[in-house]
């Protein structure tokens, strides 16, 4: 009928059929909303975990252990530097937040203000550490972990590797 | 005539913003992330955490909880006891892969920001006891220093 009137002016239209793929288009979009997950703001930190403390009861326990289970990016010297850190405890909303930072070198130790002034603190400290690569967080056991990982944040910036320490008010052997 | 019997709507531009956001949501999907129950682990924020790359080997997710539980897909929260089995069996499980003997398997650490550093450190100790050496920390990375620093 529109062929009638039309005649030959035009060229016959051509549909392609779209709602079916329409349809498998939305059946495949929904699959993959479902399975989307934003862990593209996930990141992630090497760390090592220093081998002197847990050394001990890892014999005792494990007779005959692994003889090379320590690979090249594992740790070889002990840390130069440790940081120690409080924790506030006593149970108001800020508890295991930080209340005393400290930096330990082999010469002394020197209290930090701030987390702020921790990288300056240890890129200059780094300079005259023999071992540029850790470095030993130490933290109370009701420290946050939210935290720890500012520490790590602050050691990361200043060029360390951060390890962790057993905290000294915790019986590991438990 | 005109616009009478031929009510069909024009869907070709409804297929192209079909299509654009398909292919947004099929760049951006990672299975790798699938081991991890979702929802449960709020990660502390940090500055200079790398973004992930995929091929990074065997990778066992071990996630803390704020009270110190360790959970893990396909088991409920286990206490000490319950992760130290749970962790001899995976590191069983590693050796068994490896070639020479040697755990090859790296720990990603998810500890929930309110955990305890206590707490968290009893589990890397755990894993380090049955012989596992690399170690990762997953955190939410936010703004601020460029990722992947250059030194």
């Amino acid at each position: 009928m529109a062929g009638h009137k039309h005649r030959d002016n035009r060229p016959p239209k051509i549909e392609i059929p779209i709602t079916a793929m329409l349809d498998m288009s939305f059946q495949l979009l929904f699959f993959f909303i479902l399975n989307y997950k934003p862990s593209m703001m996930e990141g992630q930190m090497d760390m090592a975990l220093p081998a002197k403390l847990e050394a001990a009861s890892k014999e005792k326990e494990n007779p005959n252990p692994v003889p090379s289970d320590k690979p090249d990016d594992d740790i070889k010297l002990p840390a130069d530097l440790t940081i120690s850190i409080k924790a506030v405890r006593d149970g108001s909303p800020i508890h295991g937040t930080i209340s005393q930072l400290s930096v330990r070198i082999r010469s002394g130790e020197s209290i930090i203000p701030s987390i702020d002034a921790l990288t300056d603190h240890l890129e200059k400290a780094r300079d005259k550490a023999e071992n540029k690569e850790d470095i030993s967080i130490v933290g109370e056991s009701a420290l946050r972990w939210s935290e720890v990982v500012k520490v790590m944040d602050a050691c990361r910036k200043a060029g360390f590797r951060a390890g962790f320490g057993a905290p000294p008010d915790l019986n590991v052997g438990q | 005539m005109a616009g009478g019997g031929e009510g069909e709507p024009d869907l070709t531009a409804m297929l192209d913003v079909v299509m654009q956001l398909l292919m947004y949501f099929i760049l951006c999907v990672q299975f790798g992330a699938e081991e991890v129950p979702t929802g449960t682990i709020a990660l502390p924020n940090s500055q200079v955490a790398k973004p992930l790359v995929n091929s990074e080997g065997e990778m066992l997710f071990v996630n803390v909880l704020p009270d110190g539980k360790v959970i893990v897909l396909g088991h409920d929260p286990m206490n000490m006891t319950e992760t130290e089995l749970w962790l001899g069996n995976r590191a069983m499980d590693a050796k068994e892969k490896a070639k020479d003997n040697k755990i090859q398997t790296a720990i990603v650490l998810r500890a929930d920001r309110g955990a305890s550093y206590a707490d968290v450190y009893r589990v890397l100790e755990k894993c380090k006891k049955h012989g596992f050496t690399k170690f990762k920390v997953r955190a939410t990375a936010v703004g601020g220093a460029p990722p992947a620093g250059g030194h």
